[in-house]
Parts: structure tokens; C-alpha cells; sequence
């Protein structure tokens, strides 16, 4: 049984060796982590106590709200030397302890997640087998669920994102793994994500 | 090298023990639980009456000057007289739409407004009042110039606040606010009194809370979920 699956991987790494030889590499599928999730700068389950409103008395307060980092998976197509599409799926969610206004007692945690799917475009300034130089920019659509004491709310929206500068390092020769770093902002990441990716 | 590593591990525990102390020192008072609504409280008594104050004491000192040209209030006769009316001009910069009367011969005056007013932090809302302010005399060696100690009836003091919430704030029967002290005018060192408040959302009675001035902040005491 070892043996065979040696010989399966052994198989594939043969077929993706043999198939990057006769392509030029200009389709992608990368996988990324990174950046400040957009849901971020909405300023949700941020701590609004305030003794000189009744608001910020009596209503519910949240503490310390732990934003995790925006995970996505990408498609690319490089379609000439300077112009390419993406597809980008990304996810991305935060939490917070909710506390009573008053006591500020837990009534649990509350939870934001947002799912985004952003087709895109992009520029290559430099455009060259192993290095590849580019900007783009996307707008999409996203589905936003907020979740307080169990009860989820769903929203859809539109999402946008602008990628001022990413760079993608290919590292071998003729085998199409690569890594790449992009610097973002926009409504569903802010910041630098980095990811590894195939191109084929 | 090895003195350095011990100078910095001293420092570092040094620096660590003086923030447990730190901690362990805090005497401030807690916003919420049994303090909650308290800062509120304190606003109608420290900012909303003593702005009131200081607008009546601004009248007395315009009308001791004799001036018909104030930009700050709309007048009709002496602040003194009986049946006068004086109003804080649309253009005054502090509580516009304030309306001064006299209540009573033994100087007492009524000051009615409704209109935005603005707590701590620029949370403005609208805010309706009425209340008596009684002077008092000012029983120092050396009196204040234009500076007077003062009683204060309120008789109603509704604030309307965003999310359904409202508050409503008397003297109970038989209390007032007194106060006292202070060198300039629209300024005073203590108060003294009782303070209530009910605190409604969406029309449905949330607490009530009761605060007893004292003098200073830290002498006075207040209760909440009566």
C-alpha cells in the first residue's frame, strides 16, 4: 500500500513536471493568510461604555475584540505580458466577549464572519518566468454573518479591494510552485498577505 | 557581560513589581455595578445646574451694569422686577432659548429651557428643565463680587437620549441643592443635596437611582437600582 502511494505521488510529480514543460505558467491557484480583516474599521463589538450617555450606562459593552487573520484562495490568469484576471475567495471572522452594561457580567461571545468573492484584474509590471511584478484591483460581493447569543443575522453586500503592489517569486525552474507577498486594502483585508501557490 | 545581564534582569523585576503596585493602588471609582449612572448624575449637578448658575449670575451682573446693549439676553426690565422675562439669545453661546423669571420676592428665579444640551464627550441631547434657584447669602468674611450662593429647586429635568432611553431628574420634596463657595463667577466648591432619577427605556421604568452631594465628589454617596 506504501508502495503504491509512493508510486502515485512519484506519478504526479512526474505529470506536473512534464505538463510545466509545455505551458508558459499563466494560470495560478494560491493559497493565503494575512492582513487585518476589513470587518475591522466597521466597528463592530467595540467597547462603548460612556457614563454620560444612557446608552453607554445600560446597553451591552464587548471587551477586547480578537480579529483573525483573512485566509484565501485565489485563481489567477495571466492573460499577456501585462494583463491578467483573478478570482479571490477569502474568509475572515472576529470575536469579542459581550458584558452586561451594568454588571459587566459575560452573556458569551459574539462572532463576525465574513465570507468574500471578488473577481479582479491585474497588471504586471514586470512579467518574467520566475519574478512577476503587479497591481490590481477587484470588486466583489460578500456574505456577512454576525452572530449574538446564538442568534446569527446575515447580510450580503458588496466588497471591493485594491492591490497596490504584490510581487511572486517562482522557485525552481520548469515546476510551478511559487510564493508571493501583495500589500491590500479595501473592505474584506487590510495590510500585507503573504501565500504559496501553483502555477501550471 | 554577565553585570549587564544582572543590571537589566534587576531592572526588569524593578520595573515589574513597581506595575504590580501600580495595580494594586488604584483607589478610582468603577463606572458600572453600584456606580453605575453615578457620572451621569453628577453632570445634571457639576454641568447642567452650574452652567444654569452661571447664566443667572451673568443676568444679575448685566443688569448691575445697567447695560440695554447685551447681545446675550433678550430683556424685559430689571432681572428684579416682578414680571421680567430675560432670554439667552439665540446668539448667546451657552444654553440659548434659557428663559429667566422672577418666582418669588425673596430672590428667587425660574429658569426654563428646552434645547439640546451636550455632556462630557459631545453626547448632545434634548434636554427640558425647569427650576427655581434661590440666592443665598454668602456667609465668608470675604464675599465674591458678583458671586452668589444659590439653592436649586428642579422641579423637572427630562433628558431624551438615542435607543428608546430617557431620563427623568427632580430634587425630591423637601431637598434642594445648595451651593456654596467659590471665588468667580459661575464657580462653586460644594454642593449639597439630593439628586434623583429614573432612567426609562422605551417608555418602561429601568432604575432609579439616588444621589446625595455632600460637599466634595468623593464624600457624596449614591444608590441605583431603588
Amino acid at each position: 500500500m506504501k508502495k503504491l502511494a509512493f508510486s502515485l505521488v512519484l506519478l504526479a510529480g512526474f505529470a506536473l513536471g512534464a505538463a510545466a514543460q509545455e505551458n508558459a505558467f499563466n494560470r495560478s491557484v494560491s493559497l493565503s493568510l494575512g492582513g487585518v480583516t476589513g470587518l475591522d474599521a466597521r466597528g463592530l463589538f467595540q467597547d462603548n461604555s460612556n457614563p454620560y450617555t444612557l446608552s453607554g450606562v445600560y446597553e451591552p459593552t464587548w471587551s477586547n475584540p480578537i480579529y483573525y487573520p483573512v485566509v484565501s484562495l485565489d485563481g489567477d490568469w495571466i492573460l499577456s505580458r501585462r494583463i491578467g484576471i483573478s478570482l479571490s475567495l477569502s474568509y475572515s471572522s472576529l470575536k469579542a466577549e459581550k458584558l452586561d452594561g451594568v454588571t459587566r457580567e459575560s452573556m458569551g461571545f459574539s462572532y463576525a464572519r465574513q465570507l468574500c468573492l471578488v473577481p479582479g484584474f491585474r497588471v504586471y509590471w514586470a512579467n518574467k518566468e520566475r519574478f512577476k511584478l503587479y497591481s490590481g484591483a477587484g470588486i466583489g460581493a460578500e456574505l456577512c454573518w454576525i452572530t449574538e447569543e446564538g442568534k446569527p443575522e446575515r447580510k450580503f453586500g458588496a466588497t471591493w479591494d485594491i492591490l497596490p503592489l504584490g510581487v511572486r517569486f517562482k522557485l525552481l525552474d520548469g515546476f510551478g510552485l511559487y510564493v508571493f507577498g501583495e500589500g491590500m486594502f479595501g473592505t474584506r483585508l487590510i495590510g500585507y498577505r503573504l501565500g504559496v501557490g501553483y502555477a501550471f | 557581560m554577565k553585570k549587564l545581564a544582572y543590571i537589566l534582569l534587576g531592572a526588569l523585576l524593578l520595573a515589574s513589581c513597581d506595575m504590580s503596585f501600580l495595580d494594586d493602588e488604584w483607589s478610582g471609582t468603577y463606572i458600572y455595578g453600584e456606580n453605575a449612572g453615578m457620572e451621569y448624575m453628577f453632570c445634571v449637578a457639576d454641568n447642567l445646574v452650574v452652567d444654569n448658575l452661571g447664566q443667572m449670575e451673568t443676568a444679575l451682573f448685566v443688569d448691575s451694569i445697567h447695560s440695554t446693549t447685551s447681545t446675550r439676553f433678550e430683556t424685559s426690565g430689571s432681572i428684579w422686577d416682578t414680571d421680567c422675562k430675560w432670554t439667552v439669545s439665540k446668539k448667546g453661546s451657552v444654553l440659548p432659548g434659557l428663559v429667566i423669571t422672577r418666582a418669588a420676592a425673596d430672590s428667587t428665579w425660574n429658569l426654563k429651557r428646552t434645547g439640546k444640551y451636550a455632556f462630557p464627550g459631545g453626547s448632545e441631547f434634548d434636554t427640558e428643565y425647569d427650576m427655581d434657584v434661590r440666592m443665598l447669602k454668602d456667609t465668608t468674611s470675604r464675599p465674591a463680587e458678583g458671586h452668589y450662593w444659590w439653592q436649586v429647586t428642579i422641579k423637572k429635568c427630562i433628558r431624551t437620549e438615542d435607543n428608546g432611553y430617557r431620563a427623568e431628574l427632580i430634587t425630591p420634596t423637601g431637598s434642594v441643592l445648595e451651593y456654596t463657595y467659590g471665588r468667580s463667577m459661575g464657580t462653586w466648591g460644594y454642593c449639597h443635596g439630593i439628586l434623583s432619577m429614573m432612567v426609562y427605556k422605551n417608555d418602561e421604568l429601568l432604575d432609579v437611582a439616588r444621589l446625595q452631594l455632600n460637599g466634595t465628589r468623593y464624600e457624596s454617596k449614591y444608590l441605583r437600582d431603588l
